[in-house]
């Protein structure tokens, strides 16, 4: 009987080509756009900590290479609060100054406050340096220049996978230095600004402080390089434009499956009141309904195939879940329509 | 003559087509945006870009002292050009060409123009290569110590830089140059900057020519390289799809309510004066979609996010989609219409 | 097969409307029993048939089937009841105009959990007993009033049914091809099953043998 009726909701999909071709394109660019978004939003607020930040761009307009320690003293006040900041080392060349640490390791000096980074949690992390599992030391101190740091392995719930958009990897050897306030300067004192000029520009300020901002903005004061702030329009693009596109075509989109699924029952009342009388169950008459929304699951997805769109991130979880709403939603409607006296009052009008 | 259910049907009608005027309305501005990212402009400036050009001799140009005022226009990018002489001057104090300078390390090995330069018209210069080992060697290191005393070489750029020319050899401080070049391009993040330099030069014999945007072979390049971007394409053709979807919709609404038309058409209507009568009501509520679409303009242009269409521009994209809603009632309202004559309503 | 309704009613209500369909209806009927119920239009007797039916569920008083009472009955209980016991014919033929002969009266076997061979075995059987053996095939569109009918008949007929509801089987049809479904009817008749009648065209049908009664305004008269 199930069976029969499903292969009966498969005769009924003859009849509604162009609809099932249209919600399929929908449902597949509506996948693709939510994880688009969703990519981007995680970048963006997620690793923010939810928060606005301000990003940096760097241009140098000196020779000279020279860094004050005025000027690092600067930049230590500046992200004692409301900022953060890192650098990434590469220490296989045996970086002199960081020779402290096993040559295959690399290394990420972390400043300033880390939960704008998303680091969670952030506190009490300052002067300290962590190794990862693949990076295997007795050693309970790390010594740089003069800073001494405790050397620890990464604790299990400090989760620093949102920085800089890292995938820990166990083969990799890593080392994660949290710089205290002042150590910065220390650590960079009367060095090249190679170093400095990392820092520099994976600053990220709390917009809302626009008096660090300028200040940070101010710090070559154009002698050494020029520190402009990136227009951060990711995040108001996500707010303001993707995510009511994306819910005014989810609403647009319901709206047409609602007027499709009550065309479809008033089209088949005959035919559902005639299986009704002889013997047919509400169940037995959802199942026929089932093929409109599997249909166009599977159709989705051999779109999304076909476009090659599997590999782009989150979009097989965002499609499962977008699929599995849709075909709930479409059941659910339809139940909902069967369920309903005035189904019962149609058939007894039409009977 | 309605019925609860017929009305109730075009409510849902009603609030599907709001939704499709505001999706056509971001997908539009969206791919609209896009295109002008995509146009190929000279020197990769971007889509605000002003060019100018003049035939008067060197001795009768104005000088980038009288064009710019440097405590005042620190927002602005200026090229200047002399073809004949095969010169180039650069002021940009936005560092529009300047941020990718970073990328490549090595500090001390070469730098941008900074304000002391434009302020105290070095004579300092980018020197242009026109083989580069690679077509990835954009930035090479300066050669500090130049043939020619007193020059400063800030760095040097290759065939791939956005910056090159084939007919100059180095691109100089435009303030330590003695006049403009005979060809001027302007650039600036808010158009409204570039207005006060665009009067000066029209009235010192520089005429404004007409910007890449103005042709329509670059838009039609432009949407095919939009087409490439997998996230405009998917707002433009899911605007589209939606007005198909709409289409149906339209036409399981007509056909739905054949009984409805079949009274109408007994009792004396015909198409176009039974469709009056039916979608009136709906026609003012289509009307009253713009409210929210404006309100939603109003949001996104606080937000600064609306930067490529004017209030015209939108009203006019409404009311094409308005226009288009209605075409899509119409006609499905005809065809249902036509197919009941010859079939018979189903009543 | 006993039915029994006790002291039935029936009111439809809407926002500011009620109207009483059937007033404390008492009857029983046992198998092999002919039962003709008359009335005018708006008396209650589809509502009537609807309930017997087990398609009306919304009703005061008793009905049982058997002596178990209808309102204890499951939906699935209830759906199989109306497949195995009840066998409706409607006045407007309810066929499925789009669908073939064979999807038409195959309807009640689906929901028996026949298979699908078993399907085209019993319905060609049951077609070629109504003489529409050549009519598999064909939509119910291109065939003629009484060959419609036919084909309503040899759905209800197809799972041979205890108990056949026929509401105004007749109205479409003129005297004789009446009478020709009346006694397609009756010669599907044994004592172990029933047959019941809705109509208000009793008088111009020649019925013997059957037990008569008239709804009027929702009130039973034997």
């Amino acid at each position: 009987m199930f069976l029969t009726n499903l292969k009966l909701g498969l005769k009924d999909l003859s009849r509604m080509k162009l609809w099932l071709l249209t919600l399929t394109y929908c449902l597949a660019t509506l996948c693709y756009l939510l994880a688009a978004g969703l990519g981007s939003w995680q970048q963006e607020v997620i690793l923010g900590g939810g928060l606005k930040v301000t990003r940096f761009s760097l241009t140098p307009v000196s020779f000279d290479t020279g860094v004050t320690t005025d000027l690092l003293n600067q930049l230590d006040d500046i992200l004692a609060d409301h900022a953060f900041s890192y650098a990434v080392l590469d220490n296989q060349d045996g970086n002199s100054t960081f020779s402290a640490i096993r040559q295959d390791a690399t290394i990420y000096l972390v400043a300033g406050d880390a939960s704008l980074a998303g680091i969670k949690p952030a506190e009490g992390l300052a002067g300290q340096a962590y190794y990862n599992s693949a990076y295997s030391t007795t050693a309970k101190n790390l010594r740089l220049r003069d800073l001494t740091f405790t050397f620890t392995s990464l604790p299990a719930g400090l989760d620093l996978s949102t920085l800089n958009g890292l995938s820990q990897t166990d083969d990799q050897a890593e080392v994660y230095i949290f710089l205290a306030p002042q150590q910065l300067a220390v650590l960079l004192d009367k060095q090249p600004y190679d170093l400095l000029a990392q820092f520099l520009t994976n600053t990220r300020i709390l917009s809302q402080d626009q008096a660090r901002v300028q200040a940070f903005t101010g710090l070559g004061s154009q002698t050494l390089f020029d520190i402009s702030p990136l227009a951060n329009d990711e995040t108001l693009f996500l707010v303001y434009y993707l995510a009511p596109f994306i819910l005014l075509s989810s609403l647009l989109l319901a709206l047409t499956l609602v007027v499709l699924t009550r065309a479809r029952l008033a089209d088949m009342l005959r035919t559902l009141t005639l299986h009704y009388l002889h013997g047919g169950d509400r169940l037995a008459l959802n199942l026929r309904f089932l093929p409109v929304p599997l249909t166009v699951c599977l159709l989705t997805l051999l779109l999304l195939s076909l476009l090659r769109l599997w590999s782009y991130p989150r979009l097989p979880l965002v499609t499962s879940l977008v699929l599995l709403g849709f075909v709930l939603l479409a059941e659910l409607m339809v139940f909902v329509a069967l369920r309903q006296k005035s189904f019962i009052n149609r058939i007894r009008a039409e009977g | 003559m309605q019925s609860m259910r017929f009305r109730n049907q075009l409510i849902l009608c009603l609030i599907s087509s709001t939704c499709l005027l505001i999706i056509t309305a971001l997908a539009s501005q969206y791919t609209v945006g896009s295109m002008l990212k995509a146009t190929d402009t000279p020197f990769g400036l971007s889509y605000h870009y002003l060019e100018y050009k003049t035939d008067q001799s060197p001795a009768e140009r104005l000088s980038a002292d009288q064009l710019l005022d440097l405590q005042q226009d620190t927002d602005v990018t200026v090229i200047s050009l002399d073809e004949t002489e095969g010169v180039m001057g650069l002021y940009d104090p936005r560092m529009y060409y300047g941020g990718v300078a970073a990328a490549i390390g090595l500090y001390g090995n070469y730098r941008y123009f900074s304000m002391d330069d434009y302020r105290e018209h070095t004579d300092a210069y980018i020197k242009v290569r026109h083989t580069a080992d690679d077509g990835s060697s954009i930035y090479i290191y300066a050669d500090k110590n130049p043939y020619v005393k007193g020059r400063i070489e800030l760095l040097q750029i290759g065939p791939s830089a956005l910056l090159y020319d084939s007919r100059v050899d180095e691109i100089d401080n435009l303030t330590a140059l003695s006049n403009l070049g005979s060809r001027l391009w302007l650039d600036a993040d808010d158009p409204a900057q570039l207005n006060a330099l665009s009067q000066t030069l029209e009235a010192n014999g520089y005429r404004r020519q007409p910007a890449a945007t103005a042709d329509l072979g670059t838009w039609f390049t432009a949407l095919g390289q939009t087409f490439r971007q997998a996230r405009s394409a998917s707002l433009l053709t899911l605007a589209l799809a939606f007005n198909l979807l709409f289409i149906l919709m339209m036409l399981v609404l007509w056909q739905s309510n054949q009984k409805l038309l079949y009274l109408h058409k007994q009792n004396g209507g015909r198409c176009f004066s039974s469709f009056r009568t039916l979608v009136w009501p709906y026609l003012i509520g289509q009307l009253l979609a713009f409210l929210p679409a404006l309100a939603f303009y109003g949001l996104l242009r606080q937000q600064d996010l609306w930067p490529v269409f004017g209030l015209a521009d939108f009203l006019l994209v409404c009311c094409l989609q308005q226009l288009a809603i209605f075409l899509w009632l119409l006609l499905s309202f005809m065809l249902v219409w036509k197919r009941m004559k010859h079939q018979g309503a189903k009543v | 097969m006993k039915l029994t309704l006790r002291q039935v009613s029936r009111i439809y209500r809407r926002r500011h409307f009620e109207k009483s369909a059937l007033d404390k209806v008492s009857l029983s009927i046992r198998s092999g029993e002919r039962i003709l119920i008359s009335g005018p239009s708006g008396s209650g007797k589809t509502t009537l048939l609807n309930i017997m039916g087990l398609i009306d569920t919304d009703y005061s008083g008793l009905y049982s089937l058997d002596g178990q009472d209808a309102r204890e009955l499951s939906g699935r209980q209830r759906a199989a009841c109306r497949n195995r016991i009840f066998g409706c014919i409607f006045q407007d033929y309810a066929l499925l105009e789009n669908e073939s002969v064979f999807e038409n009266v195959r309807i009640p076997l689906i929901y028996a959990g026949y298979s699908l061979r078993d399907q085209r075995r019993l319905v060609q059987a049951q077609l070629d007993r109504l003489e529409l053996g050549a009519y598999l095939r064909q939509r119910p569109r291109d065939l003629s009033g009484g060959q419609r009918q036919r084909v309503a008949i040899a759905r209800v007929l197809v799972h041979q049914p205890a108990v056949i509801l026929a509401d105004e089987p007749f109205s479409a049809l003129d005297p004789a091809l009446r009478r020709d479904v009346l006694s397609l009817l009756e010669q599907y008749l044994t004592p172990e099953r029933c047959l019941i009648i809705a109509t208000h065209q009793a008088d111009s049908l020649p019925l013997s043998g059957y037990r008569r009664l008239t709804l009027t305004e929702g009130q039973l008269q034997a």
